[in-house]
């Protein structure tokens, strides 16, 4: 990979998509030294040179994106459209905002430094970000700077002050991963601190190792077609299938969708039932035609509970389960039946904390012993105060119904999750590109990140051990959005001025960029070549990833410019490896190759791969019939679950030796930090949950046009139920404020009956809109539902997030509304006006 | 040095110490398997009996015999008493150091016998097998550098790279079973990466 050279500005290729083989063929146009290279770019001299292309030609370009595989349409040298691939049954609406994106006005046109970081380096402080001015600067003067702030921060602090942090849901491609390339690039250098687990599922990949001795969190589930054959009663538990089957971590087949579809006529043909339990009417309730019950939030435990309660006392309890399959259950049943704690807990005893009449949970629990019964929960319930405990509860009571590793029976924590449930194809496996070793061994839970940044030397709980934060200096964020998605962002913003380094790598000027020292501007997918594997489950297809246009303003690829770092760092042949991207994407196809040989499986030669665009596997007749725990439930001995048991862990001895009142050794009810039954909640009478937005990935595509499909007045909307809104005066379209001791956000009120009183709905990943910049307490003009949650974690066993534990208040605003700048690039000053 | 670093290294000297005691006991010293290898029931036969997993000890002392590429070895562990087939390393510990098949001749010993705190019947047994000695080493960290290599290259992809020591050596299969499509593990290469991260994993 070249390495820019003084005086060259990099700037898009002049070469066509078609006919490049990567970067290092890119040609680099020449600009005078003293211009900045998006001057250039976004000056008419770029439109006048556009003279490529005939702009009635379509051509289609196969890629794809967590939202699934797709062709992007190419009109002269423009990326118009994109529509689904021929063989994905059902698109999502999202792809038609692709194009927009690409070109959205909030790129980072070129490479940006903070003034006064320029001015002083790291004596700048950190209390200037996000309110200065930026100056664009070449390429070269930001790698330079880059490098420079790297190896006077190892020299001073040493490599456990390095923090990349990312999480990897930036896009899909096995080359192109930003995250593991920053991590790559400073595990060369010596190491770095990392995050470790995953803010979906923290409490549950932490507690599930514990009952089922598995993550379980990311399993195979057992498949569509047993669920469609033998499942009878359909428990929803805090799951939304149809919303967030869109997206994947790999790129979504959308499978879910065509078992959904043949489900739901199994349904109409009253052959099944489904109960969805969520405070929230979910679209794939609606869409099931599902019994809705809406408990108060973050009460789940204590309904199950109840069922439980039901299912002991009217002996619907398999015994033989349970005693050839489980350990500690008697332990658990003291405490069911008060004997432990002197509190039975009876139907009657949940209704009081779930709100859930009490008949209505005794005919459920009656329900769900008499028919074939499958469990699906969402990942919602464990992002909680003390979100262990709804999930060993579910799964202790799926071992009480006893039909855990029956046919469409059991328990499923992934079927709104990647197309749980898929059909897994007869594949070989693809590897991606390695971040490779991290010499330096520190890491800590996504959770623990703004107190880290605060608390540098604090000693925290953690699983049974003790985590040290590390003191963090250099902050170099690549792909991610931590302002955003990280909790309670008054006390992030707090955090996030400790470092003397930030920088932030990302096409777009999201708020973590708006609040960096130096921002270098990244392509987007559809600027780069790329290969992938489709369905995260099923592996069905291995699909390349086309470059669709070149890239857009100044940007360059997160591989080049870390790359361009790492030489001047003294690792660039070792981060390079000296291939090309094409070289790279051919090495992953040889290792997919070498396996399918092995497999007696056909796979066509790399070049006529690339230019099909995909290869396809078939699905064996055998995937239709996976039920998942089957081995184990045909015979534990041989089989045994990861546990220390062996079986399932309805009572923990080794989270008995933990002794954490917080998360005690069996499944039990504890009282969440707040919520409805809390005495906070006379002051703050609402119960705010964010799930996951239904037209965005994250804060994805917020700066697109597919905002006014939902937004209010250019605010995420906030869903309350009608009684609740009059009560207030308050209007559908209304602007309301919603607030408590941690932040304020302005939404838009959506006035409905599919929310449950008491409780607003507002999905994560609104972009953050400080009203007035410098203040950390600044009201969100945009609705970023995370200045309203708690940085606190579940626990000391799993630390993970509690997003849904969040009391508030609300109050119409009327009058004056300030106007959403959330998609605005910051004050930027080119080189020339600095003079 | 973290506590779980701490703990990880006191397991491997604790190994170690056992079978370095062995050694001195009885002129008994110990061969590794290098990967995957098949087990035989006698020098001649073709058809194996079943397969150690890679840096299985393998006892061996000067009387072993070797014939026709094989050498006689003894591989100890524990099985359920209700499933002799799978050879563990402990009975609250739950590496696969060999399995084999339901019915096969193997000379087979029980040391002794005793019932974990969960109910369950474990046999210490000593299980005298051939293999081939092409596929033996004499020392396992030859082979825990190979999996760590390919551990540290394919593992950090998607995620950050876990410590050995974040999982016990019972919950990583499951783990693995997971995981392993997204690093692109052929079977060899799973069964390796697996029994590294349990080999050096935390206790329960």
């Amino acid at each position: 990979m070249a390495v820019q050279t003084k005086d060259e500005v990099p700037t898009y290729s002049t070469e066509s998509p078609a006919t490049s083989h990567g970067v290092n063929r890119r040609t680099v146009v020449k600009a005078g030294a003293s211009l900045g290279a998006g001057l250039l770019l976004t000056s008419p001299h770029a439109y006048a040179a556009e003279t490529v292309g005939n702009v009635l030609n379509e051509r289609s370009i196969p890629s794809a994106t967590h939202w699934g595989m797709i062709n992007a349409h190419v009109r002269g040298k423009k990326f118009t459209r994109a529509t689904g691939f021929s063989g994905d049954a059902y698109p999502t609406p999202m792809i038609q905002a692709f194009s927009d994106r690409v070109y959205s006005t909030s790129r980072v046109q070129q490479p940006a430094v903070r003034r006064s970081f320029l001015e002083k380096g790291a004596n700048a402080g950190g209390k200037g970000r996000g309110e200065e001015e930026f100056i664009s600067v070449s390429w070269d003067e930001a790698i330079n700077m880059v490098a420079s702030e790297l190896k006077r921060v190892r020299t001073t602090y040493g490599n456990e002050s390095f923090f990349p942090g990312t999480a990897d849901w930036q896009s899909v491609g096995l080359l192109h991963s930003a995250s593991a390339l920053v991590r790559r690039m400073l595990g060369l250098y010596g190491g770095f601190t990392d995050c470790t687990g995953d803010p979906s599922v923290a409490a549950a990949m932490v507690i599930l190792p514990h009952i089922v001795g598995d993550l379980e969190v990311y399993q195979e589930q057992t498949a569509w077609p047993v669920i469609q054959d033998h499942t009878e009663v359909l428990v929803l538990l805090g799951a939304d299938l149809v919303v967030n089957n869109q997206i994947g971590t790999h790129p979504s087949d959308h499978y879910a969708y065509g078992a959904l579809e043949q489900f739901r006529a199994k349904v109409q043909a009253q052959k099944a039932k489904v109960v969805s339990v969520d405070p929230r009417l979910t679209d794939t309730a609606h869409y099931l035609g599902a019994t809705w019950i809406a408990p108060r939030p973050n009460t789940d435990t204590a309904l199950m509970l109840g069922l439980a309660y039901i299912l002991h006392a009217e002996k619907l309890t398999d015994e033989k389960f349970i005693a050839s399959h489980t350990t500690g259950f008697e332990r658990f049943l003291e405490y069911l039946t008060g004997k432990s704690d002197g509190t039975q807990k009876s139907p009657e005893w949940a209704s009081e904390i779930t709100g859930i009449k009490a008949d209505t949970i005794r005919d459920l629990a009656r329900d769900m012993a008499r028919h074939r019964t499958m469990i699906m929960s969402g990942y919602a319930i464990q992002r909680a105060d003390h979100g262990e405990q709804p999930y060993w509860m579910l799964v202790t009571l799926a071992a009480m119904l006893g039909q855990i590793g029956l046919p469409g029976g059991g328990f499923g924590v992934s079927y709104h999750y990647d197309n749980g449930g898929d059909l897994v194809a007869r594949a070989p496996d693809i590897p991606g590109i390695s971040a490779g070793a991290n010499p330096v061994m520190t890491a800590l839970p996504f959770e623990r990140v703004t107190e880290m940044f605060l608390n540098p030397g604090k000693r925290v709980p953690y699983n049974g051990t003790t985590i040290k934060y590390p003191d963090i200096r250099l902050v170099y964020w690549a792909g991610g959005n931590p302002l955003t998605h990280l909790w309670q962002t008054n006390r992030v913003r707090e955090a996030w001025q400790q470092p003397e380094t930030i920088i932030v790598q990302d096409p777009f000027w999201t708020a973590t960029a708006k609040f960096a020292d130096i921002v270098l501007p990244a392509t987007t997918t559809f600027e780069r070549n790329d290969i992938e594997v489709c369905g995260a489950y099923s592996r069905q297809y291995i699909v390349a990833m086309k470059r669709v246009i070149d890239p857009v303003g100044g940007a360059r690829n997160d591989i080049d410019m870390l790359a361009d770092v790492a030489q001047r760092l003294g690792v660039g042949p070792k981060f390079t490896e000296e291939k090309s991207e094409m070289d790279w994407l051919r090495s992953f196809y040889a290792v997919a190759q070498e396996q399918a040989s092995a497999q007696n499986i056909e796979m066509p030669a790399f070049d006529e791969f690339w230019h099909k665009g995909y290869v396809e596997f078939s699905i064996p007749p055998s995937s239709r019939h996976y039920v998942r725990h089957a081995a184990f439930r045909a015979d534990p001995v041989t089989h045994p679950l990861g546990t220390p048991s062996g079986r399932i862990e309805i009572y923990s001895k080794t989270i008995e030796n933990y002794h954490y009142d917080d998360c005690p050794p069996h499944p039990t009810w504890l009282e969440p930090m707040e919520w409805l039954g809390s005495p906070k909640a006379k002051i703050y009478p609402f119960h705010v949950l964010s799930p996951h937005p239904k037209y965005r990935l994250h804060s994805q595509l917020n700066n697109t046009w597919i905002r006014e499909w939902y937004e209010v007045h250019q605010r995420e909307p906030a869903w309350i139920h009608p009684d609740d809104a009059r009560e207030r005066g308050i209007g559908n379209g209304d602007v309301i404020k919603v607030f408590n001791e941690r932040g304020q956000i302005l939404v838009g009120a959506v006035v409905t009956d599919r929310v449950r009183r008491h409780v607003l709905i507002i999905h994560e990943g609104a972009w953050y809109d400080p009203e007035a910049v410098g203040k950390n307490d600044a009201i969100c003009k945009h609705g970023l539902v995370n200045v309203l949650t708690s940085d606190k974690g579940t626990s000391r066993l799993s630390q993970g997030n509690i997003a849904n534990t969040v009391l508030a208040n609300i109050e119409k605003v009327s009058g004056f509304v300030p106007p959403v700048t959330a998609f605005e690039p910051p004050q930027i000053v080119s080189k020339l006006q600095r003079g | 040095m973290s506590a779980t670093q701490l703990r990880s290294m006191l397991i491997i000297v604790g190994f170690t110490l056992i079978y370095g005691r062995s050694a001195n006991a009885g002129a008994v010293r110990n061969l590794f398997t290098k990967t995957l290898c098949p087990l035989y029931a006698n020098r001649g036969n073709n058809n194996a009996i079943g397969s150690a997993t890679p840096g299985t000890p393998l006892a061996v002392d000067a009387a072993s015999p070797t014939s026709h590429g094989r050498q006689r070895v003894i591989l100890r562990g524990w099985s359920p008493k209700a499933a002799t087939s799978v050879l563990y390393q402990a009975p609250d510990v739950r590496i696969v150091l060999a399995k084999f098949l339901t019915k096969n001749n193997a000379e087979r010993t029980v040391l002794r016998q005793k019932t974990d705190t969960y109910g369950m019947v474990w046999q210490q047994v000593s299980i005298s097998v051939w293999v081939p000695t092409t596929m033996t080493v004499s020392n396992a960290s030859v082979v825990w550098a190979r999996a760590q290599t390919l551990y540290d290259n394919r593992c950090g992809s998607c995620h950050a790279l876990h410590e050995p020591s974040d999982f016990t050596a019972n919950e990583w299969p499951g783990i693995l079973d997971a995981m392993a499509k997204n690093a692109a593990f052929d079977p060899a290469q799973t069964e390796l990466v697996t029994k590294y991260l349990q080999t050096h994993a935390r206790p329960n």
